[in-house]
């Protein structure tokens, strides 16, 4: 049983993770929330949807999903993000990423109605045992895909020149403006990895909650409580943050009396908490704080 | 060796030019000065308006007036918060929710109609306090953050705490008038809300003017200086959120006695981000501005649900992304903008 | 054929205007360093040059125009900036400021360039794969030095490469930079605070009070004239 809890919790666990992850990725690009990142992920699951019900295989439509989010969000970013980010202004932001976030969701509504619908597993259905506990094929999927996006994402900062212009750009914009790197350009591009990654984590989530409008607002705010937790500017950070907050989740709702309810609060007492006891996260550096 | 930079556009100097449309919306602008028997003429003939409305017009008009009262309420105190004080809540739900079931609760437990509304400041100025004392140490997109998981928590904290809410079940109210009184249920909300949201508009436009609206505006624009000038950045901050908390709390407390239930879902995030939507659309850092926005977010869903379900989101979301490029005054700037000059014509004396 | 020619009608930070009528010019390969005053505008001309300041005028380099451009593609035109502060990439290691440095270039080459300028400096090979912040402020200049000349500039644009220093370290960090520039005839604009050594390896001086320009000449005429050696030589 605790064992079973512990696997779901992995899970959902690492999607939080992926969600939050491009959380982070806009964080380091722009310093700033987006909160319609949830939003963006669950048009790309119904991109993906809409997609396989036209008979594109699955595979196939999470990446042209991916594609296509990765470009909106880059868009996104260039018209309404950057001109307030230039003027460092909080309130102004929050209001647009807000606005953004509803517009999205009605645009969805609008276009898909507010049915749930179906998307199929990306990994099949049936269950694999591991160590004595059967953990769905999707579940499995899941953690090894996010592991290796995780793992490419790293590779792709630590040890290619792309990466080491981004974490320049992050480090010292004006720098590494002056050392020839175009700064908006390797937004754009955080962005762009942001969305897609946002993309997969909508279309992977999607089986297991059912496919609805209200889908990714929860999940928006535990990736927000796992980015926060594993500090705003470590991609490791999020991963970790989510299977931490995932796993919470899952044990919370189990555990506790009215459990269900409780799933709810937990985001939130972990956000709160850690922005006061440990601000920078476990695994965010310091300076980070002055937002 | 360098040919391809002459690619860029030209001189960055800016030549001077007409004023675009633009920036003539985003341009500050004073409030309008009518003259004195103008403003006395205005005010004089609106109160009489409001006074008579719900003697003539149907219960469901009176409805959505007294509706119109209550965001009023609301936003009045999230600009004092938001445009004032430069602290973002997306949260305001969560105390417009505990106000609500002070009234509930309240008349569960007896307390009377004056008792319970009074529990609906109380409570949510002490949470509120409570709430503030650590929203001192975060900054914008951090208080941002924690007021949207408030905001998302809010229904499920409310099913949670069944003892006292009675969960999804949720609590019916007694809101009609006292038996002596010859009015009915809507007519007696009402006026309690006009009541009300006069007494919380005069006490907004002291503060905002007052010695505390400055003190406001200084720890809003700049900390450290009016650290420096004697300001208490902390207490301000935290009062500053207490005070508002406890509008959005007497407002839900007349939102629950006019609906004469409450249930979790009627506090979810839709209701916070309608906050937010009213007082960016009618103004932030300005009093009236909360009486455009109350409007707004009472009578354009209205008119958009009748489009598709989506048309009202889809307006929202719009708006907040519109005003915040093109009209960060709102609606209250570009009244203004427009009738300034005429006003300043009309003829008599200014005070 | 690359040779600055500034001539900045104005040019400030949004509606601040700092520097009026400035004209000068860096003949290729060669050497001007710019003094004044603390407030002066001295950094405000570098930040012009490459491009993070609103400006009116033209900045002519070769047959380009500067003016519009942004700083990475002033970068890549050949123009390299040392800013003030030194613009260290505080939590990327000594070798990855390097490769930054060289992000203009073949990546070959790059890493090439940076093993010489590693071998060259034992101070900072010694610490390639260490955090930049951890290097002492000497350190950290030459390194800055370092990372600029990594783009092989035709041009290297020094803010007060002294500014905290101790003076032996500095005097030493001027005979790096006067060999450096001379090897690879990079020509120089140097700001500095430190008259006496500027002017040793300069070739042409100007004087900027309150963002004019008031005094230019040969750097050895400047060394000798007495309202300069008064106000700027301490003599
Ligand atoms: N970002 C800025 N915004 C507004 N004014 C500035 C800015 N940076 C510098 N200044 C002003 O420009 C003037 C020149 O500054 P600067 O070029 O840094 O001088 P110097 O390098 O000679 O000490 C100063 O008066 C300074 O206050
Ligand atoms: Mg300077």
């Amino acid at each position: 049983m605790l064992l079973q809890q512990l696997a779901d919790g992995v899970a959902t666990g690492a999607i939080y993770g992926a969600l939050a992850l491009a959380i982070v990725l806009v964080y380091r690009a722009s310093r700033t929330l987006n909160f319609a990142q949830g939003e963006l992920a669950l048009l790309g699951a119904y991109v993906s949807w809409q997609l396989v019900a036209w008979g594109v295989p699955i595979w196939a439509a999470v990446i042209v999903s991916m594609a296509a989010l990765a470009v909106l969000s880059v868009a996104a970013e260039k018209v309404l993000v950057r001109p307030l980010v230039k003027r460092h202004q909080a309130l102004p932001l929050i209001i647009v990423t807000l606005g953004l976030m509803i517009a999205i969701n009605a645009l969805i509504g609008w276009a898909w109605t507010y049915q749930t619908k179906e998307v199929p597993p990306l990994f099949g259905s049936g269950t694999i045992d591991l160590l004595g506990v059967a953990v769905s094929r999707q579940d499995v999927g899941i953690v090894l895909t996010v592991l290796a996006v995780a793992i490419g994402l790293g590779i792709l900062f630590e040890y290619t020149p792309l990466g080491l212009r981004m974490r320049a750009a992050i480090s010292n914009p004006e720098s590494a403006e002056l050392s020839g790197i175009s700064t908006g350009r390797t937004m754009s591009i955080g962005w762009a990895i942001a969305g897609g990654v946002g993309a997969l984590a909508g279309t992977l989530i999607a089986p297991e909650l059912f496919l609805h409008p209200g889908m990714m607002a929860p999940v928006l705010i535990y990736a927000f409580a796992a980015a926060t937790l594993g500090g705003l500017d470590s991609p490791p950070g999020a991963l970790v943050g989510g299977i931490v907050v995932g796993v919470v989740e899952n044990l919370a709702g189990t555990y506790l009396p009215h459990g269900s309810d409780f799933k709810q609060v937990v985001a939130l007492v972990i956000i709160v908490g850690v922005l006061l006891l440990r601000p920078q996260g476990i695994f965010g550096r310091r300076e980070v704080v002055r937002v | 060796m360098s040919t391809d930079v002459t690619a860029a556009p030209k001189a960055r100097g800016e030549a001077p030019r007409r004023e675009s449309v633009a920036a003539w919306l985003r341009r500050p602008r004073a409030p309008l000065s009518p003259p004195r028997w103008l403003a006395i003429t205005s005010v004089v003939v609106g109160a009489a308006a409001l006074v008579a409305v719900p003697l003539v017009n149907p219960s469901y008009i009176n409805l959505t007036v007294t509706l119109v009262m209550i965001w009023t309420i609301v936003g009045l105190g999230l600009n004092l918060l938001v445009g004032f004080g430069g602290q973002v809540s997306l949260g305001h739900s969560a105390f417009f929710a505990i106000g609500a079931y002070a009234v509930a609760v309240g008349g569960e437990a007896g307390w009377g109609q004056g008792l319970s509304l009074l529990a609906a400041a109380v409570v949510p100025f002490v949470v509120g306090y409570v709430v503030g004392l650590p929203a001192l140490r975060l900054h914008g997109l951090q208080l941002g953050l924690v007021t949207l998981a408030l905001a998302m928590a809010t229904p499920a904290a409310i099913r949670a705490l069944e003892p006292l809410t009675h969960g999804s079940r949720g609590i019916s109210i007694d809101g009609d008038p006292p038996s002596w009184m010859p009015l009915a249920h809507d007519q007696w909300v009402y006026y309690l809300a006009l009541a009300l949201a006069a007494v919380a508009y005069v006490i907004t436009r002291r503060l905002a003017k007052g010695r505390l609206g400055r003190s406001f505006v200084a720890v809003r624009d700049a900390e450290l200086v009016a650290e420096t000038l004697g300001v208490n950045v902390w207490q301000t901050k935290t009062r500053l959120f207490a005070t508002s908390a406890a509008y959005a709390g007497v407002a839900g407390g007349l939102y629950a006695m006019l609906l004469e239930f409450v249930g979790p879902e009627n506090f979810n995030l839709a209701l916070s981000i309608s906050f937010v939507t009213l007082i960016v659309v009618g103004g932030l850092a300005s009093v009236p501005g909360a009486v455009l926005g109350a409007l707004f977010v009472q009578y354009v869903p209205t008119l958009t649900s009748d489009i598709s379900a989506a048309a009202t989101g889809a307006t929202y979301g719009v708006v907040l992304i519109l005003f915040a490029f093109f009209l960060p005054y709102g609606l209250v700037g570009l009244v203004r903008g427009s009738l300034g000059r005429l006003v300043a014509r009309i003829p008599g004396r200014r005070t | 054929m690359s040779r600055l020619a500034v001539e900045i009608s104005e040019a400030g930070y949004g509606p601040v205007t700092v520097l009026r009528d400035v004209e000068l010019e860096v003949p290729e390969g060669g050497r001007l360093v710019i003094l004044g005053a603390n407030g002066a505008g001295k950094t405000s001309i570098l930040r012009t040059i490459s491009g993070l300041c609103r400006v009116s005028g033209s900045i002519r380099w070769g047959d380009a125009e500067l003016v519009g451009a942004p700083p990475y593609r002033v970068a890549a035109a050949g123009i390299a900036h040392v800013p003030q502060g030194r613009g260290t990439f505080g939590d990327l290691t000594v070798r990855e400021n390097l490769l930054v440095g060289g992000a203009t270039r073949q990546r070959r080459t790059a890493l090439a360039d940076a093993d010489r300028w590693l071998e060259r400096f034992p101070r900072l090979g010694e610490r390639a794969s260490r955090a930049a912040s951890g290097l002492s402020g000497g350190e950290q200049q030459l390194l800055a030095i370092a990372r600029a000349l990594m783009s092989a500039p035709r041009l290297l644009l020094l803010d007060e490469p002294s500014l905290g220093l101790a003076p032996k370290i500095t005097v030493e960090l001027f005979a790096t930079l006067d060999e450096l520039c001379a090897e690879t005839g990079t020509a120089m604009l140097l700001v500095e605070q430190n008259a006496e050594l500027a002017l040793g390896i300069a070739e042409q001086a100007v004087i900027l009070e309150s963002g004019r320009i008031t005094i230019r000449g040969p750097a050895a005429e400047l060394r000798d004239n007495d309202d300069v050696r008064r106000a700027y030589l301490g003599v």
